[in-house]
């Protein structure tokens, strides 16, 4: 185990008293890819920024199993947009995580540059990400929370706001640089497809609070490519999920 | 969204159809005054209002005025713009900074700087002193205000990216709100130099032995209009001169911003 969230609750009181989630326990192994899946508004990126420590539970604990290596980072967070700073240039943009570290600069930026040049980028290392297309934004930042080597890398739908095609280059080089750099991944999602395609394991949850109603382990074959949608596993479990979601998806667009 | 590449910079554009609209008008302007159709006396033509330009830059009056204009224009600015960007970015920073002095700033902004110049004139007396603090605080209040905003308006998630990969709060503040603020910062030394510009000259029309406004003043009452009209052009041209330069020198500084791109938070959520 590397990490776990032990009966975590939050409840926001203003303007009313919401309770948005609610007893989440979950334990994650090292270098276990995780997909969290769930309708819009049930508390996943909630869920995420409290183990980013962006948030504080109400009640609860997220304990890293610390292995002695205090000098990594707990986590590293891959925003869904924007997480880039316009003011720095790609490759400072990617080393800044060790810069936080105290990493002096020509290391760091070494480091960084060979990152980037490894997966194509390096003909953009002093470009500014508005130089940029929002997918190749989307691979810089990725890049940054992978070359910070944090325990727990955290992903709050980082394909979300790009079109089909290119989320779908997106998620191969996402679990090329995964393969290549083995960590342990939580991600967050409401594409179900996406979810089998990248994870291990599928925890489902639903809102109002949000609750995790099921964990699912995903046992297809990997590298997974786009013929992973023909295995007979594949429509069992998205089935699966999709019953869980389906209820409140329909809530969703009828009330 | 993707924001796509804008050209960097250079909002100006060349267009033959202004060169063509500006010289037309002039020549009207020529005919019309040569051929009596307007004053000539409130209208020289503008081939006299050149040569009157060119006069007063070779005998050196012009160059003398302006020099005075510039120093003034420099020195207030630097008085005034520096402490309002300080305390703009400080204000724009903490919330309780802003709660204090928020208040006191809407209060006395509205107020139109060359009003209290006689106030400033009874406190510090009359001479360069009492004109350089009424430009100061001209510059003072646009450089504040600008500032503050655009720190306030920093996008959350650039922080919340910086305090999850452990940056320090001197870190955040160095390497984060400084330059993720500086377009606004440096709209503020813009606006502030435009204004205390302004008040320059209103102040030289008032109260002074040298400069610009006084060259505009004394031509106006000595009605020596085409001497009116070319330090008119000189007052534009310096103008023109200070607002092209900053462009320059802000592609320089914060060259991810291309001029009218200064907005950082377009993330829709």
């Amino acid at each position: 185990m590397i990490f776990a969230c032990n009966d975590l609750s939050l409840v926001f009181s203003n303007p009313r008293t919401t309770e948005a989630l609610a007893n989440v326990s979950f334990t994650v192994e090292q270098n276990e890819f995780v997909c969290i899946v769930g309708p819009s508004g049930c508390g996943k990126t909630t869920l995420l920024r409290i183990i980013a420590g962006l948030l504080p539970p109400s009640r609860g604990e997220i304990v890293f199993s610390g292995n002695g290596d205090q000098q990594r980072p707990a986590t590293a967070m891959v925003f869904q947009q924007q997480g880039l700073f316009p003011w720095m240039t790609v490759v400072d943009n990617v080393a800044f995580g060790l810069e936080t570290r105290g990493v002096p600069k020509k290391e760091r930026t070494t480091l960084a540059a060979d990152f980037l040049s490894r997966v194509g980028l390096g003909g953009f290392l002093s470009a500014f990400p508005y130089e940029l297309s929002g997918g190749m934004r989307q691979r810089v930042a990725i890049l940054r929370a992978f070359l910070t080597d944090p325990h727990v890398l955290l992903m709050d739908e980082p394909f979300g706001a790009l079109d089909a095609q290119t989320r779908i280059l997106m998620q191969q080089e996402l679990l090329t640089t995964w393969r290549d750099n083995p960590k342990t991944v939580i991600y967050i999602t409401h594409d179900i497809e996406e979810a089998i395609l990248l994870g291990d394991r599928i925890l489902v949850m639903s809102g109002r609070p949000g609750t995790i109603q099921a964990d699912i382990p995903i046992d297809l074959p990997r590298p997974r490519t786009l013929s992973f949608r023909q295995h007979p596993q594949f429509d069992a479990i998205y089935q699966q999920v999709w019953q869980i979601i389906e209820t409140e998806v329909r809530e969703g667009i009828t009330r | 969204m993707a924001r796509k590449n804008k050209a960097n910079g250079t909002a100006d554009r060349f267009s033959y159809g202004t060169l063509i609209l500006v010289v037309g008008f002039l020549l009207l302007w020529e005919a019309g005054s040569r051929l009596g159709l307007i004053s000539r006396m409130f209208f020289p033509p503008p081939s006299t209002i050149g040569t009157t330009l060119v006069r007063l830059i070779a005998n050196g009056r012009l160059i003398d005025s302006a020099r005075a204009t510039l120093n003034r224009l420099v020195l207030g600015s630097l008085l005034g713009i520096t402490p309002g960007i300080l305390l703009g970015v400080l204000m724009g920073w903490s919330r309780r900074l802003r709660a204090l002095f928020d208040p006191l700033i809407a209060a006395t902004h509205p107020i139109p700087k060359i009003s209290i110049f006689p106030l400033i004139l009874i406190i510090f007396g009359i001479g360069e002193i009492s004109i350089v603090i009424v430009i100061g605080i001209s510059a003072f209040f646009p450089a504040l205000v600008t500032s503050m905003t655009g720190v306030a308006q920093l996008d959350q998630v650039y922080f919340e990216v910086a305090k999850n990969y452990g940056a320090s709060r001197w870190k955040t503040f160095s390497r984060i709100l400084l330059p993720g603020s500086l377009p606004s910062i440096l709209s503020g030394v813009r606006l502030g130099l435009t204004t205390a510009l302004l008040l320059t000259i209103a102040v030289e029309l008032l109260s002074a032995k040298q400069g610009l406004g006084v060259m505009i003043w004394f031509s106006w009452q000595t009605l020596r209009v085409e001497e009116l009209f070319a330090t008119l052009i000189a007052v534009a041209l310096l103008g023109i001169v200070i607002n092209s330069g900053l462009r320059v020198l802000f592609a320089r500084l914060a060259p991810w911003s291309p001029e009218h791109n200064t907005s950082t938070s377009t993330a829709s959520k």
